[in-house]
């Protein structure tokens, strides 16, 4: 039997690793919405270098614009993949750490009392 | 008695009061467990200071920016201070502000992909000892029945 303060010090690993969860998943959000503003406001300035750079030939301006559009939104999203990618896989291998360590303990009975991931009943 | 430095696990295992748990962590906390929580501890020290750093560094993005203006246009604009720049120049004024929240997103980014480093690594460790506790449990119990 293992006393009611070592299963404390589990939930409480448990615990920072869901709210690690959590956070993991904001910053991710936060980060594709930050990016995406940053390079909003780089349009005018992208739709400069592409006039200048193709004054020679007559493009319709809406099509310039266009073409700014898709290079700040280019740029936002390989910059957004860049850090959203490693913090949804560090809370994906979090989630399967937790799942590892419930099961280690309680067995895998314990895992599936709720029919999906025993260790949500901590998060509670 | 335990193989472990109580130093470097601090309170982890503090309350494990079950005597043989405590004998079994003691000596299943072989060099690789007490590598990877060295490895978890710095990780999460190194985290703190990361996060420090970038929020330093966000304030000195706002410093240099004034710094430049500075030595840029002293004298040949009407106004010299450059909070009194920034409400007149508003695009200016939010790309700082922007590049500032940058920096600070990229401190929360390496601070929380370290913290989660360290907690991966103490869950694995503690996966780790319940697995080969139940093991030596389950011997100990098997051989009681015999």
């Amino acid at each position: 039997m293992i006393s009611e303060n070592a299963h404390q010090d589990k939930f409480k690993l448990q615990k920072e690793a869901f709210f690690l969860i959590k956070w993991l998943n904001r910053a991710a959000n936060l980060i594709i919405i930050f990016y995406i503003i940053l390079y909003l406001q780089q349009i005018p300035f992208w739709h400069e270098i592409i006039l200048r750079d193709l004054d020679e030939y007559s493009i319709w301006p809406p099509v310039i614009w266009i073409m700014a559009c898709a290079v700040c939104l280019a740029e936002a999203g390989i910059n957004s993949i860049l850090y959203y990618l490693p913090l949804q896989t560090m809370k994906v291998i979090l989630k399967i750490l937790i799942n590892m360590e419930y099961t280690s303990h309680y067995g895998e009975h314990a895992l599936l009392l709720d029919g999906t991931l025993g260790a949500r009943s901590i998060k509670k | 008695m335990n193989n472990y430095s109580p130093k470097l696990f601090g309170n982890y295992f503090k309350g494990w009061g079950d005597n043989i748990k405590e004998r079994v962590i003691s000596h299943q906390l072989r060099v690789s467990h007490k590598s990877l929580l060295a490895i978890a501890k710095v990780a999460s020290i190194f985290s703190w200071i990361i996060f420090v750093f970038f929020i330093l560094s966000a304030i000195n993005y706002y410093y240099q920016a004034k710094t430049v203006y500075f030595i840029k246009f002293a004298g040949s604009i009407p106004t010299n201070s450059f909070e009194q720049m920034l409400t007149y120049d508003f695009t200016y004024a939010i790309k700082l502000f922007l590049n500032m929240i940058k920096e600070l997103l990229h401190g929360g980014f390496y601070f929380l992909v370290l913290k989660g480093i360290s907690c991966g690594l103490r869950m694995i460790v503690q996966t780790d000892i319940n697995y080969r506790t139940k093991a030596i449990c389950n011997e100990r119990e098997s051989s009681n029945d015999l």
